[in-house]
């Protein structure tokens, strides 16, 4: 499932260009976080298959938490506020110009040429409507299978 | 979860005069296609069939063309999509150009 113009295929250089980060998140904060961040540098040197997939894990998912509690809400300066918003026009500008997967609209298929010969010929047969209203009916009662099924906790604790 | 959808689907396509089926909801989202159409066109169907239905009539959408119909037809917040060959041609022929025939 997706959008009108989203699709099975494999995240495309663009598709990860567009959903990269418009500020760098390993640069400095302006003002010290509150919250601590997971060491995750303090393991020996030695370390074996399943701790070096734990600690690649931790590093993932940690690149992908924004900790939103831990931030200092005070608020930015006027000034910060106008060139963080200058730097996002900027970089949506550089993005938007080089979106071209947008502009493709997909015909739908099976034209024709000759439209007289069409409208002459015989309608289309009850037996091909009844038969797409019964798929569509079926269609419905297959996707009302589709529930959710809750496994374990949606929130959970990180052991620090 | 889904594989009644998708096999629901698939078995549809096994008959040979059928070219493709497709469904979406309401909003355009692609739950399931085979053949043609492919999941590009679920937006572009689902607001074929906004446009010509009201609360007391849902009519089945009909693009006629020279090798096979489309029929869309809305059931409850889904919308199928089915693209039939004409019964009297047996192979398809490719169409060039032209215009596209709406029936209701």
């Amino acid at each position: 499932m997706g959008c009108c113009y989203s699709s099975e295929n494999e995240d495309s250089d663009q598709d990860r260009e567009e959903r990269k980060l418009l500020l760098d998140p390993s640069s400095p904060p302006t003002k010290a976080l509150n919250g601590a961040e997971p060491n995750y540098h303090s393991l020996p040197p030695t370390r074996t298959d399943e701790q070096a997939l734990l600690s690649s894990i931790l590093a993932k998912t940690a690149s992908n938490i924004i900790d939103v509690s831990a931030a200092d809400s005070q608020g930015m300066e006027q000034h910060e506020y106008m060139d963080r918003a200058r730097q996002y026009s900027t970089r949506l500008a550089v993005l938007s110009s080089s979106l071209t997967h947008w502009k493709k609209l997909p015909p739908l298929p099976s034209l024709t040429s000759q439209p007289h010969q069409v409208l002459a010929s015989e309608p289309v047969p009850f037996s091909d409507l009844q038969q797409v209203s019964r798929i569509a009916a079926y269609a419905y009662s297959a996707l009302s299978q589709i529930r959710v099924d809750a496994k374990e906790e949606l929130v959970v604790q990180f052991g620090i | 979860m889904k594989t009644t959808l998708e096999q629901h689907l698939e078995d549809t396509t096994k008959n040979r005069a059928i070219v493709g089926v497709l469904g979406t909801g309401v909003q355009g989202l692609n739950l399931g296609c085979c053949g043609m159409p492919s999941d590009e066109h679920a937006g572009v169907i689902s607001v074929l069939v906004q446009l010509t239905s009201d609360f007391t009539n849902i009519p089945v959408v009909c693009l006629e063309s020279d090798n096979g119909n489309m029929m869309i037809q809305k059931y409850d917040g889904i919308i199928g999509a089915l693209h039939k060959m004409t019964p009297l041609i047996s192979s398809p022929t490719a169409c060039h150009g032209g215009s596209m025939l709406i029936t209701l």
